[in-house]
């Protein structure tokens, strides 16, 4: 039994899956901001690019010590003791980023259907399917993703056709292309755009090891990087040129707005509900790495399977998405301000880079008595 | 482990109860050793069948030994044993005696289907499966003559599956009967069956069936292992084989593929499945079943391609319809008004208005009505049918209505439920539907779409992690194959569709060789 559970693995299709729900999932509702204006597209676009960098890069590194997570990674360049509390480190940020991520979507319930239910409502329901999968191990996770990508990508491209359709959209709005120059896409970019949607594939580096073809995953990855950093594109441009860039800077969910004004043969209207739900499963996707990451984390400096504490961290997690922030303003503005700088900066980027030396030495060294160490 | 396997755990036995027919009657203490005394063996057998009117033990003569005829006077035909036994003329003038029972079959009963039985269990087993046993005194085994002609069902049209077009057989109680049926449409000689007994009490025959150059031999194994685990008091249908075998008990799909279609039956063999043939059920068993297997009918096979993978489509649509439409009513007319076009709303909520409930109670009437109706419709006597269809038109209908008990787009809302229920071409699939059907309308009313959405999420998360014989439930969308996709969603045509599905790991992974798109003739004497 245990064998079969430990002996779990993905397909390159499943990765792939998750790894694009994972992109475009709080993407679609917070979307990309407002700091480059009318060029947050190029901002994107730019950003794409060097993501498929970074997630290169955090493959060469699991490619130093093939089968082996983020952590053991860890473990492997800083040793044990000082291995285990970093990952501890990265275990706290995995689980406040699910927190953060979960409550951008609770916000987003509370703000648009149920105005009157009670968060807690929200993240405890939303917790509790996500434990309930993460729990039946991450093959179920994948086949999942592989289930529900159909509706997430049809869903987002027919929301752009519906709001052209609508005769909502005025790519005039995208004028005048960098009117003040590169620098505020610079500034966009670094670190927020870098560090939103695409430093946090650094989650992947606990997930990538259990891929079935590891050979291939540094192209798929980065081909779904690719994929997935235009579906972001397509979606901005739809922001942009359906709100402008005014009401942009206003709204919270940019991509709901946008869906609002769709109005097709009289009969499709507010589908912005619809929006509503095909987000869901992506925040369920994010969530769920993250919080399966954190697990996984635990897992490996307790020596506890991680199903045990599937339960205890859900509700942890449920309880600390309420506790992270008093409201909603003070959510977004520490996302804006705070988050990029002092957490995904270190954890995402800064840390690896400390650490890819150290792995690559001690790889070196560790080559001869690789075999031996396999067979532990 | 997970925990449903932790709830409910499966018994596991020391050793397995796949007995050989000698061992069968071992743990009812009925003594193994066949004596060469005929009165040792008739008292026990005696002892045995004590208060059974039917059973018999007449003595008779042959040549010079005592001999014994015993038989259970209702599993065989009277008349045959008459003639065929009984009224053999043995008193014959001919030369010596016949020294061995060979001898004796060879000179009375040399046109008798026979076999030995060397214990007494086995005379008892013979007995049982109604055999004429005759046992000769100073003999050390009985010759069991099979007479037959028990009566049986006469093969009929499928009663729960029918088709307009294609073989209209269907399965019987009679287990040689249904591999006849069976193998009369696969010549094969690698189609295997094994026979193995299960029920402490009843000790039904139950055949494991599959092509053996085809079907993947640990699929196969795990077949076996599973029925060899089964420990069961009595087993009276498939159907309770079915519950001893799945991988998970606690979920609404049915995890093992039944049908009473032969041809059906014979298709999922050709694909390198296993099938079980329980003797007294017309439901035979396929497994590993998955979830599309539950939305193809054999007719989908016996149609020019374009309308079955049409069907198809629109039995996955009605599977939905079947699942969701009342829960989204409920959610669309207490939290999502906004959703529903303005003047659908105003007719909605204008009939409404004279409803006194609110609309989960309203949902939940009716559809308690029409699952009650529908119990009613299959146990009543055929000869009140009328009744039920007149009255159930009275309380699903117009009626309500007019009494202000329910809104008309509710009765719609019911009523088209139930028919796309109805699509489904096993039964046993339609019933998860109505199952869960409900546990939606809770969830929509209590969080409305997004209830709603939650649910058929973890309804889908469930439904990954099933698996049928090791092989995931759905299988060849998730995991997803690209491969085996020409008979999922779609039915390509034949030519199209050659491979078997790889979720089953087929050792003849295709079907035919080489490609045979059918295209006009080249035309003679064309231009070049």
């Amino acid at each position: 039994m245990k064998q079969q559970k430990l002996m779990e693995k993905l397909s390159l299709w499943q990765l792939a899956v998750l790894l694009f729900t994972f992109e475009i999932g709080s993407v679609a509702v917070v979307g990309v901001g407002n700091d480059s204006r009318q060029d947050a597209w190029i901002a994107v676009a730019i950003s794409t690019l060097l993501g498929a960098g970074i997630v290169s890069f955090y493959i060469m590194l699991l490619k130093r010590a093939p089968g082996k997570n983020l952590f053991e990674l860890m473990t492997i360049s800083f040793g044990k003791w000082l291995g285990k509390g970093i990952g501890l480190l990265y275990v706290f940020y995995f689980f406040y980023i699910a927190e953060r991520v979960l409550r951008d979507f609770c916000e987003l319930i509370t703000t648009v259907i149920f105005e009157n239910t009670p968060i807690e409502i929200i993240s405890i329901t939303m917790m509790g399917v996500i434990a309930y999968m993460i729990y039946l191990g991450l093959e179920v996770f994948g086949r999942t993703g592989e289930i529900f990508i159909p509706y997430v990508f049809t869903f987002t491209i027919l929301i752009g056709f519906a709001t052209f359709f609508s005769g909502e959209m005025d790519f005039k709005n995208l004028l005048p292309v960098m009117a003040e120059g590169i620098g505020p896409i610079i500034q966009h970019i670094f670190p927020r755009l870098l560090t939103f949607p695409y430093g946090e594939l650094i989650t992947f580096m606990v997930i990538i090891p259990y891929v079935t073809q590891f050979k291939k995953v540094g192209k798929v990855s980065v081909i779904t990087v690719l994929v997935s950093g235009m579906i972001i594109i397509y979606g901005t441009v739809i922001e942009i040129a359906t709100l402008g860039t005014e009401q942009l800077g206003r709204t919270v969910f940019p991509l709901l707005s946008a869906a609002r004004d769709i109005s097709l043969l009289e009969f499709i209207e507010r589908v912005d509900l619809v929006v509503v739900f095909i987000v869901m499963f992506g925040i369920i996707t994010k969530v769920s790495v993250f919080f399966f990451a954190g697990l996984k984390g635990l897992e490996h400096i307790t020596n506890i399977p991680y199903r045990y504490m599937v339960l205890p961290m859900a509700t942890i997690i449920s309880y600390g998405t309420i506790l992270i922030s008093d409201n909603f303003a003070e959510h977004v503005e520490e996302g804006i301000r705070f988050i990029p700088q002092y957490m995904h900066v270190p954890f995402q980027l800064i840390l690896p880079a400390l650490f890819a030396p150290l792995l690559f030495w001690r790889t070196k060294n560790q080559k001869k008595g690789s075999g031996h160490h396999e067979s532990k | 482990m997970s925990l449903s396997d932790f709830l409910f755990k499966r018994r596991k036995n020391k050793k397995g109860n796949k007995a050989p027919e000698e061992e069968i009657f071992q743990k009812d203490n009925i003594s193994k050793e066949y004596f060469k005394s005929l009165n040792k063996n008739k008292k026990s057998l005696q002892e045995l069948f004590k208060d059974t009117f039917d059973f018999s033990c007449d003595d008779i003569k042959l040549g010079e030994s005592k001999a014994c005829v015993c038989y259970l006077g209702t599993m065989l035909n009277i008349n045959s044993l008459t003639d065929k036994v009984l009224n053999v003329p043995r008193e014959t003038s001919e030369t010596k005696n016949p020294k061995n029972i060979e001898e004796i079959r060879d000179r009375y009963f040399p046109t008798i289907a026979f076999e030995y039985a060397e214990t007494f269990h086995k005379v008892v087993w013979h007995i049982l499966n109604g055999f004429a046993v005759i046992m000769v005194d100073g003999q050390g085994k009985a010759l069991s003559l099979e007479i037959g002609n028990i009566e049986k069902r006469a093969i009929t049209e499928p009663s729960t599956q029918t088709i307009i077009r294609g073989p209209k057989e269907a399965f019987t109680e009679d287990i040689n009967t249904n591999i006849s049926l069976i193998r009369k449409r696969i010549k094969n000689p690698y189609l295997t069956f094994e026979s193995s007994y299960i029920g402490g009490d009843t000790k039904t025959t139950i055949a494991i069936g599959y092509i053996s150059t085809i079907t993947n031999e640990d699929i196969l194994n795990e077949v076996r292992e599973r029925i060899e685990k089964i420990e069961l008091g009595a087993v009276l249908d498939s159907g309770n084989i079915e519950e001893m075998i799945v991988d998970k008990s606690f979920t609404p799909f049915p995890l093992v593929f039944n049908t009473e279609r032969p041809d059906s039956i014979c298709s999922h063999l050709l694909e390198g499945k296993v099938i079980l043939i329980v003797d007294g059920s017309p439901f035979v068993l396929a497994v590993p079943s998955i979830f599309t297997d539950f939305f193809q009918s054999s007719e989908d096979y016996y149609q020019p391609f374009l309308m079955p993978s049409f069907i198809r489509i629109i039995r996955y649509m009605s599977f939905m319809i079947a699942l969701v439409l009342p829960s989204l009513y409920v959610a669309l007319s207490t939290f999502h008004q906004e959703l529903m076009p303005t003047q659908l709303l105003v007719s909605v909520q204008a009939q409404r208005e004279g409803v006194p409930f609110p609309a989960v109670i309203e949902i939940f009437m009716m559809e308690l009505t029409f699952e009650i109706m529908r119990e009613a419709g299959v146990r009543m006597p055929r000869a009140v049918g009328q009744t039920v269809s007149i009255v159930g038109a009275l309380v699903i209908g117009q009626a309500a209505v007019e009494a202000g008990l329910v809104s008309n787009v509710l009765v719609i809302i019911v009523a088209f439920t139930a028919i796309a229920s109805f699509v489904s071409p096993i039964y046993s699939f339609s019933i998860a539907t109505r199952l869960l059907r409900f546990v939606l309308i809770l969830c929509a009313a209590v969080f409305g779409l997004y209830g709603v959405l939650l649910f058929l999420i973890v309804m889908v998360i469930h439904l990954v992690s099933l698996r049928s014989f090791g092989v995931p439930y759905l299988a060849s969308v998730a995991p997803f194959k690209l491969s085996d996709q020409d008979d999922v969603f779609l039915r390509l045509p034949a030519w199209a569709n050659q491979r078997r599905p790889s979720y089953l790991f087929p050792k003849a992974p295709n079907k035919e060789k080489r490609k045979q798109r059918p295209s006009p003739p080249p035309v003679k004497g064309g231009e070049k």
